[in-house]
């Protein structure tokens, strides 16, 4: 195997890894308060969260992989399927021509990302407004950053927040978007490196669900957004998700190395 | 309740490597020597080994409260093992090629084995070190939930499969989509019993009486998966399925009784002292 090609793979694999785990600070998890709305942020783990967001992204960027390479929009990108098969897209002369296919396979992974976590905070932001009768309201911060609204004042006396406010849920989007881009780009990494498909999305979800861990104990299990005091420790998930990945980024290019089938 | 001595974790890291690796490498061995399939439940035995010893990993580390939920580590310890055992288990396909002799494919799990180890080391090690989680058990039992892992994922899959070469597990084990459910299912077992006896009163034989019975529930599933797997080609079979989900049945019909026991022993009579009077006299 082309060494350039092996580092790619290795590349690919830590910015990943490093993009999951910096994704899951943005995510405002609540955890088992927020699912009595309690505290701020979506009512479950982070490991959930990551896994049902990373598996929408993997779903969405794995589709994406079969339409241009067989299906609807084999067309437009005519280099990909045959990149794909000798194994030849992640090499120097291979990358150029397919960038637009790789660019489209990303945004198809942040997509369903994005759209997983929007759907997890407002179809909770809708039964905690209208079935539970909480206002959505941060406890961490006296007035939205984003829409400059006073928070202090609707916080219940002994609960953290309730609900997913504007401000967590945009940083909930961007988390998607990181988780998003970490988890195609991992697909991505491993399908190119010819694993096959199922191998690959596991592999990628195994590479997801260590990066969320890490990053939750950095955390220890809930954050609100970047507007959260807890977001200052994120140099330390970057330096762990980093080393974690790029661990795991050598046993994947061993296996490589050696020969996938 | 009377004070029951516990059993140490290096113990269990004993009974959980050796008869884990030595039931699974034992399984294989006599399924390709006799050239029959009906010695793939003995994967699934030493699979439950490896689960008693990552459920005791699990709750020596999660005793200290690691604030995320106590799933996340199964989670995090499948992650972990996953690739690390791929790897462990090419080499061993890789020896057999190069060696020439079919015995080098036993090195496998315990190269997959090592492997995962060294991936626990450098995760409790970063855990601590870079994370600041400051639990003094966290550096071992990662190291230990990490093994556990990749010998739960040996184990299932020659429960599955009847072998464990790299081959093999990517044919019948991911290809078929079954590496899905043993993710989860397999990892259940371990993160299951502390999640559900946790408190002040957990007593590690209650635990680890349920991470049993939750591990032959597990079997049962993986032996309903192996129907598929064994009725392909010409030698196409029924019986070695059969035997699996017939053992782990009667197994867990055991294992459940024994755990109900356990509870009733560490449960109290409650009292009925009725409502509080409204008035005070």
């Amino acid at each position: 195997m082309d060494p350039i090609t092996l580092l790619l793979i290795l590349v690919g694999i830590t910015i990943g890894g490093l993009l999951v785990g910096v994704g899951v600070h943005f995510v405002p998890v609540g955890g088992a308060p927020a699912a009595m709305a309690q505290a701020t942020g979506i009512g479950t783990g982070t490991t959930m969260l990551a896994f049902s967001s990373g598996a929408l992204g993997l779903i969405s960027a794995g589709f994406t992989v079969h339409d241009i390479y067989s299906g609807s929009l084999k067309g437009a990108y005519p280099n990909f399927a045959p990149s794909l098969n000798d194994g030849t897209l992640l090499t120097a002369s291979g990358i150029g021509p397919n960038l637009g296919a790789i660019v489209l396979v990303i945004a198809a992974g942040i997509v369903g990302s994005m759209l997983m976590m929007v759907i997890l905070a407002v179809m909770a932001n809708i039964l905690y407004a209208f079935a539970i009768a909480v206002p959505l309201v941060s406890a961490k911060v006296k007035y939205d950053p984003i829409t400059g609204d006073r928070q202090d004042l609707y916080v219940t006396r002994g609960t953290e927040g309730h609900g997913t406010p504007t401000v967590a849920l945009i940083s909930a989007l961007i988390g998607g978007l990181l988780a998003g881009a970490g988890g195609a780009i991992l697909y991505l990494a491993l399908v190119a490196s010819k694993f096959s498909v199922p191998t690959a999305a596991f592999i990628a979800i195994g590479v997801f669900f260590v990066n969320s861990v890490l990053a939750s104990y950095n955390i220890t299990g809930t954050i609100e957004g970047f507007h959260d005091p807890k977001f200052k420790r994120i140099p330390r998930a970057i330096i762990a998700c980093t080393i974690a990945s790029f661990v795991l980024g050598i046993w994947a290019i061993a296996i490589v190395y050696l020969g996938v089938v | 309740m009377s004070e029951v001595k516990e059993l140490d974790w290096y113990t269990l890291a004993a009974v959980g490597i050796i008869g884990g690796l030595v039931l699974i490498i034992l399984a294989a061995l006599l399924n390709t020597q006799l050239n029959v399939w009906y010695f793939s439940f003995l994967g699934a035995a030493g699979a439950i080994l490896a689960t008693v010893w990552g459920a005791d990993a699990v709750r020596k580390i999660c005793k200290y409260g690691i604030g995320t939920g106590v799933p996340s580590i199964g989670m995090l310890a499948f992650g972990m093992g996953l690739l690390a055992t791929l790897l462990g288990l090419r080499i061993g396909d890789y020896l057999v090629t190069q060696t020439g002799s079919s015995y080098a494919i036993y090195a496998g799990p315990v190269i997959a084995l090592v492997l995962s180890l060294i991936q626990g080391a450098i995760i409790g090690y970063i855990a601590n070190a870079v994370l600041k989680m400051k639990i003094p058990t966290m550096q071992i039992g990662m190291i230990f939930i990490a093994g556990a892992a990749s010998i739960i994922l040996m184990g299932f899959t020659t429960a599955i499969a009847g072998a464990f070469d790299y081959k093999t597990m990517v044919t019948f084990v991911f290809n078929t989509g079954f590496i899905a459910p043993l993710f989860m299912i397999g990892a259940l077992p371990m993160l299951h019993p502390f999640n559900a006896c946790l408190g002040p009163d957990e007593e590690q034989s209650r635990t680890l009486t349920l991470a049993v019975e939750a591990a032959l529930l597990s079997s049962i599933m993986f032996g309903i998966m192996s129907l598929f797997v064994f009725d392909q080609g010409p030698n196409a079979t029924l019986i070695p399925s059969l035997i699996t989900i017939v053992l782990a049945v009667i197994g867990w019909a055991y294992a459940y009784l024994a755990y109900f026991k356990k509870v009733k022993e560490s449960g109290v009579i409650i009292l009925n002292t009725g409502v509080l009077p409204k008035k005070e006299a």
